[in-house]
């Protein structure tokens, strides 16, 4: 259940390491992190809680970035807004072949990360 | 010929000898009788058969005259113009002088006889004009630097003063008719024969003057004319010894005429004989040549093609026609106006090319198209093929007559080039992630101040593990490079191969804790190997197995002996390669999972490595698997003589 005061974050990264680093740092500026390996383990996710912002990265097994967006806008009538996490050359592309609001490219300043996830988590309330 | 380059003549010549041979004969021919016989009989008679002789004469200079002014037509040079000029007019004035000839005619007066002896005036003219001409054909020939010494020049000379001399000897020695040539019939006569010494002089100087040009040029036809010369010096002497009665010497004299004549006929025939042999021979070398070229472009392996001026197909070879996919393409349009719908050609990215941009037409249009490359697509084999065209006009006298291209297929080339830009761009894609786990661990590290000495731990350990992922992407990459140059060697150590696979899975069931990794069979077997390379291939293929199968599962590791082959299996119960996959599984760089649920990522290059290191070690691999139920990965290695057992 998240805190109330705070921010949920869900991040869906199939790199363990990746997630982990991700949750330490938002969890340490205070946000509630929520993690899945891929998409599918994401959209249950969401089903049990609306986050404030989604961290996505676009290539995944067993269900990618790309559907995981198609399922997501499909399903859900939802303002959270999408941040793509990429190691891709073209991200920005990609963010905007997703309907996506931002993107953070691989590899990241901390700085940058935290930046980035306060803009956009804040974006719902608006 | 005036073709040729100039050839000095020395005494070795036949020609020059024929001259000098026929100067000596005619000599001798003419002395001796006139020594045993003195001036001969006089055969009145015979008066009527010089018409006759003289007509063979006419004769002889009119098919000289021909051939004369052939020769002219060929080679335009201005002596053969002359020598035709000459004994043409020598031809027409025979007739004349037949016509003249009394005993033609009502009253025996001849057809044309107005003056008294107009014959007589008309052997004249025919000497004179004959001389002059004669001389200025020699004359006019342009002379090429001589190249030969002096002194053949000087014996040439000199044999002609003898002989000059000797003429004058004789008339000096027989003096005794000299005032009676004066004082014969009339002034008319003693005129005519005065004349007839100056055309001796006329004709003896031309006859000097030729056989110099002969010797100096080597020019044949100037030896030709030397030697009609002699004979008319002989001619014009027989003539004058004889008195110009109509006797003996006179036939004499007019048989040497007509030899004179038929030593310049066969000269100029042999001469035509050797202008068609050249030609016939230069024509040969030319097809030769010729057959030597298209035999050269058939056996190219790069395809040609050579067109006229308006881009239509006159010569291609073998590799030509492969390349388009058609047979018997002479004629064909490449210009693409009238081509087979299947022909198309664009640039390499797709975009159509204008027709006046094509290879083809820019070089119609003068320029030299060094290379080209162009994607066709032709749907005769339902394939793009990747040709590099040259293509560069041909000239000829100023004006552009046709095109030749030639083009190579360089669709292997292009895909072995987009494969490596593919490789390097997944590549830099996988090096992305560690990197990005180490920087961001290595900056969390300094930001998180109140990270637990655990955390700590942890962070660092993440650290380590990105630059191990680091180390495998380079590794990887160094060993595809390697083994494109035809490197990788491989060591030749003792492996005691179930060793080996234990380890492997020891370690490795440490990092996969969902998965049962165990070895199920191991039999005792040592052989040579690179024991590195060799757990490198297992652990990839343990990997593998991890890796694609998600949900966890036995993985199986065997080692088995058969036929003096060990053969080590790794079994896993994932997710199986798809069937339409399968084929390219070993190939560089090719994933057989991309698109699928079961996108693990990676560069598609570890299997390619692990067949080639066990390829090098004498052995095989492959393997067997359905999608939904797994895969088993096979290798096989041999053992040296008999298998060792422990």
């Amino acid at each position: 259940m998240p805190d109330d005061n705070s921010r949920t974050v869900l991040v869906i990264d199939d790199d363990q390491d990746i997630v982990s680093l991700v949750a330490m740092v938002l969890e340490a500026e205070g946000y509630t992190v929520q993690t899945a390996a891929d998409g599918r383990e994401g959209l249950q996710k969401l089903e049990r809680d609306m986050p404030d912002l989604i961290l996505l990265d676009m290539k995944m097994p067993v269900m990618d970035g790309w559907e995981f967006a198609r399922e997501f806008h499909a399903r859900h009538d939802s303002k959270v807004p999408i941040v793509v996490l990429t190691a891709a050359a073209d991200a920005r592309r990609r963010a905007e072949e997703i309907g996506a609001q931002g993107w953070i490219g691989k590899p990241f300043d901390l700085d940058t990360l935290v930046v980035v996830v306060d803009r956009y988590a804040t974006l719902r309330e608006q | 010929m005036s073709n040729e380059r100039p050839e000095a003549r020395d005494w070795s010549d036949p020609l020059l000898r024929a001259i000098v041979a026929t100067a000596s004969l005619l000599t001798a021919a003419t002395t001796i009788p006139f020594l045993l016989y003195g001036a001969g009989p006089v055969y009145g008679e015979t008066a009527g058969y010089v018409p006759v002789m003289h007509g063979f004469a006419g004769l002889a200079a009119f098919i000289v005259a021909f051939l004369a002014f052939g020769r002219y037509q060929v080679l335009r040079d201005p002596a053969s113009y002359w020598i035709g000029l000459s004994l043409a007019t020598f031809g027409i004035l025979s007739i004349f002088f037949i016509l003249a000839w009394p005993g033609f005619g009502p009253g025996g007066e001849g057809i044309i006889a107005r003056l008294p002896n107009t014959s007589g005036w008309i052997a004249v003219l025919e000497l004179t004009t004959l001389s002059l001409l004669l001389l200025t054909a020699t004359l006019v020939s342009q002379p090429r630097k001589a190249t030969v010494a002096g002194r053949h020049w000087l014996w040439s000379v000199a044999a002609w003063l003898v002989l000059i001399t000797l003429v004058a000897g004789l008339s000096v020695v027989f003096e005794q008719y000299l005032p009676a040539v004066i004082e014969t019939e009339g002034g008319l006569s003693a005129l005519l024969l005065t004349l007839d010494w100056l055309f001796l002089l006329l004709f003896a100087i031309g006859a000097l003057l030729s056989t110099r040009r002969y010797v100096l040029t080597g020019d044949s036809l100037q030896g030709y004319i030397a030697l009609t010369q002699v004979a008319l010096v002989f001619v014009v002497l027989t003539a004058l010894i004889g008195q110009r009665r109509y006797d003996l010497w006179y036939y004499v004299s007019r048989i040497y005429l007509v030899g004179g004549f038929l030593a310049m006929m066969f000269g100029l025939l042999s001469e035509y004989v050797d202008l068609y042999k050249r030609e016939r021979e230069a024509r040969a070398e030319a097809d030769a040549r010729t057959g030597q070229i298209r035999s050269i472009i058939a056996s190219m392996a790069d395809a040609v093609y050579v067109t006229d001026d308006q881009g239509r197909v006159t010569l291609t070879n073998d590799a030509g026609e492969s390349l388009l996919g058609l047979r018997n393409l002479m004629g064909l349009d490449l210009l693409a106006r009238t081509l087979p719908g299947p022909m198309q050609m664009r640039r390499l990215d797709g975009t159509p090319i204008a027709r006046l941009d094509m290879p083809l037409a820019r070089a119609l249009a003068g320029e030299t198209v060094e290379t080209e490359d162009i994607l066709f697509h032709n749907s005769q084999t339902g394939g793009d093929v990747y040709i590099r065209v040259s293509a560069a006009p041909i000239e000829w006298d100023g004006r552009i007559v046709g095109v030749v291209l030639v083009a190579k297929d360089i669709t292997e080339l292009v895909e072995v080039d987009r494969m490596k830009d593919e490789f390097i761009k997944v590549a830099a894609h996988e090096l992305k992630t560690p990197v990005a786990i180490m920087k961001g661990y290595a900056q969390a590290m300094e930001r998180l101040e109140k990270a637990t000495p655990e955390q700590r731990r942890n962070m660092v350990g993440a650290i380590d593990r990105g630059a191990d992922r680091i180390t495998r992407i380079v590794e990887d990459l160094l060993d595809i490079s390697q083994l494109q140059l035809g490197g990788l060697e491989m060591r030749k150590e003792r492996v005691i191969l179930p060793e080996l696979v234990h380890a492997v899975v020891d370690r490795m069931a440490l990092l996969a804790p969902k998965h049962h990794l165990r070895v199920t069979r191991a039999e005792p077997v040592v052989l040579t190997g690179d024991r590195e390379r060799l757990e490198q291939v297992v652990v990839h293929m343990v990997e593998n197995a991890i890796k694609y199968s998600p949900k966890g599962g036995d993985i199986d590791v065997a080692v088995d002996v058969r036929d003096h082959e060990a053969v080590v299996s790794v079994t896993d119960r994932g997710v199986g390669i798809p069937r339409d996959r399968q084929a390219r599984i070993f190939q560089r760089f090719y994933r057989a999972h991309t698109g699928t649920p079961y996108d693990y990522g990676g560069m598609g290059v570890g299997l390619y490595i692990s067949k080639e290191i066990i390829a090098r070690h004498g052995g095989r691999m492959w393997f067997e698997s359905v999608e939904g139920k797994g895969s088993i990965f096979y290798f096989s290695l041999p053992i040296g003589d008999g298998h060792a057992r422990r």
